[in-house]
């Protein structure tokens, strides 16, 4: 009996004790140090398959090329006065990295419809912000499609969809308007490739593998072009590597201003880390776990396939791919990035998870574009994904949130917070010299 | 000085007589004594004088004799007291019974003037106040995975739940305060955030109808105000809406040698005993026990109940319902079945004859798993219940014991198919009606429970509380409650703010 009552009032006396010391009256401890995780944010990762990375000189010329369109092959779907074609069809020379890349957050803001973007084709994909690009590593576009920052940036130059054109294209282009720059950077070029040399017709005027041109090429002319063309990523990839955007009003929260963020942002800081459980693949500070996940998305819109699998669509491209991390190419080859990477019918479906900073800028949204809110997105997660109409089994992490009108709205509120600084207005615009 | 009358009296009784006989003593003859004068015939012979020592035997036994006749003057006349209050009491009581009889000729006629019965409107209405500690939630998120590591990387650690997403209840329909993180206990009418208000907890109607002698309709229906944002037409929030709580027939069935209930429709389970005293004004205390959740949900299906021995004192009742006993809140529960496996329960009590009456029962129910598809999940559960009323003490307490089975595909995490619970729960209610008008109570209640579907939640529960509290009866229609729920959590759960305070006013009509 005595027993029971000593366990009563140590029951009503431990009532007395109860605290629960929160961060800013709202976060637990526990959660705190979890948010402490996300921020602030560093530098991009090294990526030692480039030794340009941070390389000024490559950054410099990364930056013109960024904004050259003379190395594009011919449009195929020109201007029909509503999609924002960038020509007429069979107009070469009109298609930068910068005609999908634009404005503050360097996106597309000229296709139409805008779930997708607009080269020398329709290209199923709506175009990604480049800004703070370089963080997402080792995996490059939503399916995983490269395995490095630079090769990627070279595989639409090739690309019927994208640019249409070719690696011999460009190297006469880099010849002729980026000559110094990219010597500053990578080396002498050789002079033959200048079309009034005397050898000129060693580096056909429009060759790629495959054709006839380039297979009349010499192996060491060959590789001659194709350093060309892998200095030219790596060159563009010094240049994104510093497109990088900081100090969001989130960022400067958890560094101690507590006004920075709105309360209903940081209601939707808690439901981020806790109840909606966004953190379990939105994590690191770039807001992305670098991994893939089957959302259970059915995607829609104009010029979406249905048929797409997601990753495990282009495991066999990547690992064959001339240009992947174990490749020549490669300045580091023994990243073991590859190892491990096998078409494991577990791949298909998913897609990898995007990072969120200055995400309220980038709309629209999903691998197909086909959400034109964030609203839309966080309804999607909220319902726990479709429930058919996609490929694949969906992650078991994606279960209904029951989440209240108020709190779809503060989970939104929070992504906005996320909106860093604006670049400098230099690294936005061609160069001017 | 002893007169010649005492001594004769002493003489003729007593040792002191037979000593006299047997040495042939002589009472004194100088005067005639009061016996003499009593009796016709004097003495034949006087009798010799009585010696010093009977003479002292004599005057202690007269002593003794004087105190009993005080005695016997004193209840005499405590009696005679008596006799004339009882006359008068009887006389008040006849006045009383010839004025009942009076009104019951009165009601008899009122009511012959109305049957054959149509119906009756009855219900109450329920207001009240709250507070509930920290964010207004039961439960709180295993953050970082720090006290059940076992779920680091199989669900996100906020999907882990620590608590009871309950145990903040404020009223009698069992709203908790803010279902906050909860992931399964999901409607929340309230939805507090911690902040107190007062709340109208419910505006009840019971509708009562009779349909002959032996059959009766009987519907109890909740009107219930809650938030809605009317501007926003995506809003989860019911806003005000409507709980049909009970809707059935009710046949009693014409035999006597036990009474026989049978009902079908939207019933009252059959399980433990606190279903019996869920509603507002029946329950001693403002806010359910942690083990209503399990036994106080009404569930559709048809019921017998039974109450055998001349003095009814044994009872069982049985039930085949869509599911299980469980509250609808919970997130087990069906009202249309989504199988064909039926829910069957049971409960077995005996009354015996002490004070109002001390009732012991055991209950027991079976089914496939509310919610599910599939009849070969099984959910059962099983009990024990008391309640006593002696002396202005009213105790209840029930042991509960349960579990839902769940279902896991191959390869799929745990429970992933169908949500796995387990549980275990007991309380104890002591209530003292120290005055007509006042009762104050304690409640000690318990849980230990883990609920988990797949990726989906896990649900780690274990925690008692004690609830002190006082009910206040103004007449009969209106009662005023308030009480004080100290929650703790056990085991390696760590303590959190989640004390709730509540009060409730109930007037009857």
């Amino acid at each position: 009996m005595s027993k029971r009552v000593a366990l009563l009032g140590g029951v009503v006396l431990a009532a007395a004790c109860s605290d629960e010391e929160l961060v800013d009256g709202i976060f637990t401890q526990q959660q705190w140090v979890q948010i402490q995780e996300l921020s602030p944010l560093p530098e991009p990762p090294l990526d030692p398959t480039n030794r340009y990375q941070r390389d000024p000189l490559a950054a410099a010329l990364g930056h013109r090329l960024f904004f050259e369109a003379a190395y594009a092959g011919p449009l195929q779907v020109g201007d029909d006065g509503r999609n924002g074609g960038l020509g007429m069809p069979g107009d070469t020379g009109k298609i930068a990295c910068a005609s999908c890349h634009e404005g503050p957050w360097l996106i597309d803001l000229r296709t139409n419809p805008n779930n997708v973007s607009l080269g020398a084709n329709i290209i199923p994909r709506n175009a990604a912000s480049m800004v703070n690009v370089a963080y997402y590593s080792p995996w490059i576009e939503n399916d995983g499609l490269l395995d490095s920052l630079w090769s990627e940036a070279m595989v639409d130059v090739e690309f019927d969809l994208g640019f249409n054109s070719s690696r011999l294209r460009l190297a006469h282009v880099i010849y002729e308007r980026h000559r110094e720059g990219y010597e500053a950077a990578f080396g002498s070029l050789d002079p033959a490739l200048d079309p009034t040399h005397a050898e000129a017709a060693r580096f056909p005027a429009d060759a790629r593998p495959g054709s006839p041109e380039w297979d009349a090429m010499t192996p060491e002319d060959q590789d001659h072009v194709t350093e060309i063309f892998v200095n030219f990523g790596k060159a563009l990839h010094a240049y994104l590597d510093r497109l990088v955007s900081r100090d969001a009003p989130f960022d400067r929260y958890v560094a101690g201003e507590t006004d920075a963020m709105s309360p209903a942002a940081k209601r939707g800081l808690q439901l981020f880390v806790g109840k909606a459980a966004c953190v379990e693949c939105h994590a690191t500070p770039h807001f992305s776990d670098d991994d893939f996940h089957n959302t259970g998305l059915a995607a829609t819109g104009p010029f979406i396939s249905t048929e797409e699998q997601g990753r495990y669509d282009r495991i066999d491209f990547l690992l064959a791919h001339e240009f992947n991390s174990s490749s020549r190419w490669s300045d580091d080859r023994s990243t073991g990035r590859l190892d491990g990477v096998v078409k494991d019918e577990a791949l298909i479906g998913t897609w990898r998870t995007k990072g969120l900073r200055h995400v309220a800028e980038t709309a629209p949204y999903m691998h197909s574009g086909q959400f034109a809110t964030l609203e839309e997105v966080v309804e999607f997660y909220d319902q726990g994904g479709h429930d058919e109409g996609f490929h694949g089994t969906k992650d078991e992490i994606i279960q209904p949130l029951n989440l209240t009108t108020d709190e779809k709205a503060d989970l939104v509120e929070f992504l906005a917070s996320l909106t860093g600084r604006e670049l400098p207005p230099e690294l936005l615009r061609e160069p001017s010299d | 000085m002893i007169s010649p009358w005492l001594v004769a009296v002493a003489a003729s009784c007593g040792p002191a007589a037979d000593e006299a006989e047997a040495h042939g003593d002589q009472a004194p003859e100088s005067e005639p004594s009061q016996t003499e004068g009593q009796h016709a015939e004097p003495d034949p012979a006087p009798s010799p004088a009585p010696s010093q020592v009977q003479l002292d035997r004599i005057e202690v036994r007269l002593g003794a004799l004087a105190a009993d006749n005080e005695r016997l003057r004193q209840d005499n006349e405590r009696l005679r007291q008596d006799n004339e209050r009882l006359r008068a009491e009887g006389e008040r009581i006849d006045q009383r019974v010839e004025s009942l009889e009076h009104q019951q000729r009165a009601s008899q006629q009122r009511l012959d003037g109305m049957l054959p019965l149509t119906g009756r409107l009855g219900g109450y209405l329920d207001v009240g106040a709250f507070w509930a500690a920290g964010n207004g939630s039961g439960v709180r998120p295993d953050t970082g995975h720090v006290v059940f590591p076992q779920y680091d990387g199989v669900l996100p650690d906020s999907w882990v739940l620590m608590g009871d997403p309950l145990s903040t209840q404020v009223n009698a329909r069992g709203d908790p305060a803010d279902t906050g993180d909860s992931l399964a206990v999901v409607f929340d009418p309230i939805d507090s955030g911690g902040k107190s208000s007062f709340i109208a907890n419910a505006l009840n109607l019971d509708v009562t109808t009779g349909v002959g002698d032996h059959l009766f309709i009987e519907g109890l229906v909740d009107l219930i105000p809650r938030s809605r944002d009317v501007s926003n037409q995506d809003g989860v929030f019911l806003g005000d809406y409507v709980d049909v709580k009970l809707a059935y027939l009710d046949y009693l069935v014409p035999t006597k040698r036990f009474e026989l209930d049978l009902y079908a429709g939207k019933i009252d389970p059959v399980f433990g005993y606190e279903y019996r005293v869920q509603e507002s004004p029946d329950r001693i205390s403002v806010t359910p026990s942690l083990a209503c959740r399990y036994t106080c949900g009404r569930p559709l299906g048809v019921k017998a109940r039974a109450k055998f021995l001349a003095s009814r004192a044994l009872v069982l009742a049985t039930s085949v319902t869509n599911g299980s006993s469980f509250r609808e809140g919970f997130g087990f529960s069906n009202e249309t079945d989504t199988n064909h496996f039926k829910t069957v329960a049971g409960r077995l009590s005996y009354r015996f004859d002490v004070g109002a009456g001390l009732e012991l029962g055991a209950s027991g129910q079976i089914g496939a798993q509310d919610l599910q598809p599939d009849d070969g999940v099984y959910q059962w559960q099983y009990g024990f219940d008391l309640h006593l009323d002696v002396r202005g003490v009213d105790l209840a307490a029930e042991l509960v014991i349960g579990r839902a089975d769940g279902a896991t595909a191959p390869g799929e995490v745990e429970c992933g198919s169908a949500p796995c619970l387990d549980f275990k729960t007991a309380y104890g209610l002591l209530g003292y009606r120290a005055l007509n008008w006042l009762m104050p109570y304690v409640r000690v209640d318990w849980r230990d429970a883990l609920h988990r579907h797949g990726a989906g939640f896990v649900y780690v529960s274990e925690l008692v509380r004690v609830t002190p509290g006082v009910r206040f009866e103004l007449g009969t229609h209106v009662a005023i409650k308030a009480e004080y729920t100290v929650n703790r959590e056990l085991g390696p759960i760590p303590q959190f703010d989640n004390d709730v305070l509540s009060t409730s006013v109930v007037a009857q009509f």
